[in-house]
């Protein structure tokens, strides 16, 4: 054995010796979400050629793997190694997804910055967070699977800024009055997200729309067997105060334009 | 590939994928994940890891073209791509070691990668060829390349390529 060969072999075995496995039913887990998202995108493609105006859009962000034109570049760092164990923290330029030492994740959103949906949703999935995440459509269950103000809270105002979010905390819309103020600039918002508290079989849903100067996240809970997508985003305040409360998707919105 | 099948070729190659990663990208850290995002994958379209026959180096592909588009993708790919990270902490290395491994760093990836497959994964050149896509001269000349670059680092003259 040549001394360059020892020499290597010496290092990979430091690195092997150091390096943590997850166990083999957590990739395969991960795996069995990768493959049900390629087939749901697949589906949604075949919509999508059919006519249904904007899904296409989702579709082609998550195929290009982040280089389509018009998204903006990310940078990720990832500090964390293993999934769904270690603390640590994943940056983009789109998102901030921090793996909190009590099993949350503190997710933080740039509104100014169009997602680049496959990124966000691996990273969750690596944080043993199964989500779906789309551009240009948004999909949801109706009803709406019970114990979303569980698996995530929202502040309601973050900085003094206007957050148009439902009080998904306490199940409660805002009171009804006069429609909000056009919301002004918002750079971030975060959640924090609960894993743990997800009921099987369910998913967080992530819809990320083009608005004007900026990007609108609306969010939900859905069940995987049973869900629908729309390319149109959803609106918020509601019209009318019959809406189902916690089967709507808390929505974060953002733009330039001046109160 | 069933899944206790899988459980036991995801066990068994683990940590070897994360070694000959870490040999080629300098980074352990980076090395796990993306050997792990690359098992993920595997399991994912399991189809392909049966047609090719040779799952452990479908993964090992895998995970370079991760970690390599991670590199891209990163402004400061760079640097990270031939400097890499910190070295791993390893109980008491020999000044010469470190000095191997800071030598081995700044190998361009591409070299480094065709050292780590011929030296450490005991590829043929054509194999090598056929794994990165490159022509055969060409993994010989980054192997040449590659070993010059290390010989300083070397007490001994290592041997000449072989096909």
């Amino acid at each position: 054995m040549s001394e360059l060969t020892s020499e290597l072999q010496r290092m990979a075995d430091d690195a092997a010796r150091m390096a943590r496995p997850p166990a083999a039913a957590e990739i395969i887990r991960l795996g069995d979400l990768r493959r049900r998202r390629s087939r749901t995108r697949q589906a949604l493609g075949g919509l999508s050629a059919a006519g249904v105006v904007g899904a296409g859009v989702a579709l082609g962000l998550s195929a290009a793997g982040g280089v389509a034109g018009g998204v903006a570049g990310t940078a990720p760092t990832h500090a964390t190694g293993t999934v769904g164990h270690a603390t640590g923290t994943i940056r983009t330029a789109a998102f901030t997804l921090v793996r909190n030492a009590n099993g949350t994740d503190t997710l933080t959103i740039n509104a100014k910055v169009v997602l680049e949906p496959a990124t966000l949703q691996s990273d969750l999935a690596r944080d043993g967070i199964p989500a779906m995440v789309t551009a240009g459509s948004f999909c949801s269950s109706d009803p709406a699977p019970a114990g979303f103000s569980q698996v995530v809270s929202v502040p309601k105002i973050q900085h003094g800024r206007l957050v148009l979010v439902p009080d998904i905390q306490h199940g409660q819309l805002p009171p009804s009055g006069p429609k909000p103020r056009r919301p002004r600039p918002v750079q971030d918002q975060t959640m924090t997200i609960n894993p743990a508290a997800m009921p099987a079989g369910t998913e967080l849903s992530f819809g990320n729309f083009q608005v004007r100067n900026g990007a609108q996240t609306d969010f939900t809970l859905i069940d995987t067997s049973s869900y629908a997508c729309t390319s149109t985003a959803p609106s918020w305040p509601p019209s009318s105060a019959d809406e189902v409360i916690l089967a709507r998707p808390a929505t974060i919105t953002s733009t330039s334009s001046r109160a | 590939m069933e899944r206790e099948e899988f459980a036991g070729f995801y066990a068994a190659s683990f940590q070897r994928l994360v070694g000959q990663l870490y040999a080629m990208t300098g980074d352990q850290s980076e090395a796990q994940d993306a050997v792990q995002e690359a098992f993920v994958r595997a399991w994912a379209q399991r189809g392909k890891i049966d047609r090719s026959q040779a799952p452990e180096a479908w993964v090992r592909v895998t995970a370079w073209r991760i970690a390599a588009s991670r590199w891209r993708r990163n402004r400061d790919g760079i640097r990270l791509g031939t400097l890499a990270a910190q070295p791993a902490s390893v109980a008491g290395p020999t000044p010469d070691r470190v000095a191997f491994i800071d030598a081995l760093r700044k190998v361009p990836a591409e070299q480094r990668r065709a050292l780590v497959l011929y030296h450490l994964c005991d590829l043929t050149v054509d194999q090598i060829a056929a794994e990165t896509g490159a022509r055969a001269g060409t993994v010989k000349a980054r192997l040449a390349r590659g070993r010059a670059a290390l010989a300083p680092y070397l007490r001994e003259t290592a041997a000449p390529v072989t096909d």
